[in-house]
């Protein structure tokens, strides 16, 4: 019956599974040519340290960066296309655990920023990254409470107070490594008492994929308190309010970046992190609040 | 008495092979499509033998019974309030009917992370309902609470619309009998109607305890991720996935999801088949 006159349509809808699969193998294809490309990374790596730029750049490069360095990255690659203007420059933001996962499984990063130092030690261990990495970068966790802070948040100490809802980053995302580390820190002091570190975990109601995430949780007042970098707390001035951890209780985070050894641009990627490393990298780092790595 | 003319049905149909060879062809990719990916989730699971290791684990267990827990409520909570719902659409004319059909099928097109903004814009501290909620001591968001919320509203929409399709097509000539025998409406519906709709309530069944099973964006957004108290088995997944455990994690994760879900449709098919056929 109907069958019969569907027939056409429904040949024509096979259509685009046999081209889907196609694109996939050719995709697949593609893929297994980025090992080739690391002995290009790793020369041009070399020539960049010697000064050497003799052809302009060209290509798109893709950044893979900590969520936390979002805004400052879109402007640095903003500012280093207009530098080379034969270059694009693509990133892919989320937390740095995701991204070393991300890159493990072999997706296409030319540059690897990470918000620690660990991520960078665990894709350096799999010789998945070409040279040594640099750090760029320093940053420091912060408390954020919602503006109107109703759970009345004034001081570290508060986290543990009953009813507090406390959002962190999971376990293996850098901040959310820091933030615990911070409050051993604070357990650690005897005026905070034995109970302070079981109290302030208990109140953890939510473990976010990255900083992002918390600071987005603690803007709608959903969270009454958050950790999250110095720097995500600028950008975010009039919905929360910040509630400084004391240097003797902190931690510095170090962000490092590399070249990734699979790089399909590494002229570029090269590049890249000498601008970032550069006078003008530094500049616009600054002003996103991060503080120079030295 | 027949028991399901929907199985007769199939049944003819069954008996015309000439397009077969034609239709082999596209038919088969298809199921290499859907086999590769799983063959090699197993292959994976099974060479690098973490899936023991991971069993032990006490997130891992949190999150699977959480994940059962929830969608089993999620399921009951479906039938309760989506039968009613179906029933009407299908038999029922009333102003809007039209509307509401359009609504009901709403949450199966959007993203799930549409639905979690919806849902932490309505009941979350500052959402529209917060204000109310909040005297009254409710808190919904990043309960376990919210996890079912979650999931029944992306998942329901499949139970509503399988059960109405199903009464739709429905020949109404046995409610009529049992309704002139004197046998009263709400009976008539639980004896005959429901029974008839046996492999539409099942379909549909299936379908919105597997969405929920499988939600993600919308949990993630307004329940949270905290192992034991939120977080199913797909927030663990993705958990693990972005951890330093990274892959292999989130393959011993993502193979037990597998078993346990296929254990639970073969038993749920197994179990329904078993079913005493309906007798006037």
């Amino acid at each position: 019956m109907n069958a019969r006159r569907g027939l056409g349509r429904r040949l024509a809808g096979a259509a685009p599974l046999v081209l889907a699969i196609a694109a996939l193998s050719v995709v697949a294809g593609a893929c297994d040519g980025g090992a080739d490309d690391a002995g290009a990374a790793a020369a041009a790596l070399a020539a960049a340290a010697a000064g050497g730029t003799a052809a302009p750049l060209s290509g798109k490069l893709t950044v893979f960066a900590a969520a936390s360095l979002g805004d400052a990255f879109r402007a640095l690659g903003t500012a280093f296309t207009a530098a080379h203007p034969g270059t694009t420059v693509e990133f892919n933001f989320a937390s740095s655990s995701a991204l070393a996962t991300q890159i493990e499984q072999a997706a296409p990063a030319d540059v690897f920023a990470s918000a620690d130092g660990a991520q960078v030690q665990r894709l350096a261990g799999q010789a998945l990254l070409a040279g040594q990495a640099a750090a760029f970068a320093r940053n420091r966790p912060v408390i954020v409470v919602p503006a109107e802070n109703r759970a009345r948040i004034a001081a570290p100490r508060d986290l543990a107070n009953a009813g507090v809802k406390l959002v962190l980053a999971a376990p293996d995302v850098p901040i959310g490594s820091y933030a615990r580390q911070v409050i051993e820190r604070l357990a650690a002091d005897p005026a905070y008492g034995a109970t302070f570190r079981g109290a302030a975990l208990r109140n953890v109601i939510s473990n976010e994929p990255n900083v992002r995430a918390v600071l987005t949780k603690v803007e709608l007042g959903e969270a009454d308190a958050g950790i999250v970098y110095r720097t995500d707390a600028l950008l975010s001035q009039e919905k929360v309010r910040v509630v400084t951890i004391s240097d003797a209780a902190n931690v510095t985070a170090t962000y490092p970046i590399a070249a990734v050894r699979a790089a399909r641009h590494g002229d570029a990627a090269a590049a890249f992190i000498a601008f970032v490393l550069g006078v003008e990298g530094q500049h616009i780092l600054a002003a996103y609040g991060f503080d120079a790595a030295q | 008495m027949s028991r399901e003319p929907q199985r007769t049905a199939t049944a003819a149909t069954r008996r015309t092979p000439s397009l077969a060879p034609l239709f082999a062809t596209p038919a088969l990719l298809f199921v290499a499509f859907v086999i590769v990916p799983l063959g090699a989730l197993a292959y994976r699971a099974a060479h690098d033998g973490v899936v023991p290791e991971q069993l032990r684990a006490e997130f891992v267990f949190d999150a699977l019974r959480l994940s059962l827990i929830t969608s089993t409520l999620t399921l009951v909570l479906a039938l309760a309030l989506g039968t009613p719902l179906a029933y009407l659409l299908a038999r029922a004319s009333f102003t809007g009917r039209q509307i509401v059909d359009t609504l009901v099928d709403l949450p199966m097109v959007l993203p799930p992370t549409v639905a979690g903004v919806a849902l932490l814009v309505a009941f979350g501290r500052r959402g529209v309902f917060g204000p109310l909620l909040e005297p009254a001591g409710i808190e919904l968001a990043f309960t376990t609470t919210a996890v079912v919320m979650a999931q029944l509203f992306v998942s329901a929409p499949f139970l509503v619309r399988s059960l109405k399709a199903g009464f739709e097509a429905l020949d109404q000539t046995y409610e009529q009998v049992s309704a002139t025998l004197g046998v009263s409406p709400l009976r008539t519906f639980w004896r005959i109607t429901l029974r008839l709709s046996r492999p539409a309530l099942v379909g549909g069944a299936v379908l919105c305890w597997a969405r929920a099973l499988s939600e993600l964006g919308a949990t993630l957004i307004f329940a949270g991720n905290f192992p034991g108290r939120t977080q199913t088995m797909p927030l663990a997944i993705i958990t693990a996935f972005e951890s330093s455990v990274g892959l292999s994690g989130a393959i011993a994760l993502a193979v037990i999801l597998l078993l346990v879900a296929l254990a639970l449709l073969l038993a749920l098919r197994f179990a329904l088949r078993r079913l005493p056929p309906f007798e006037l």
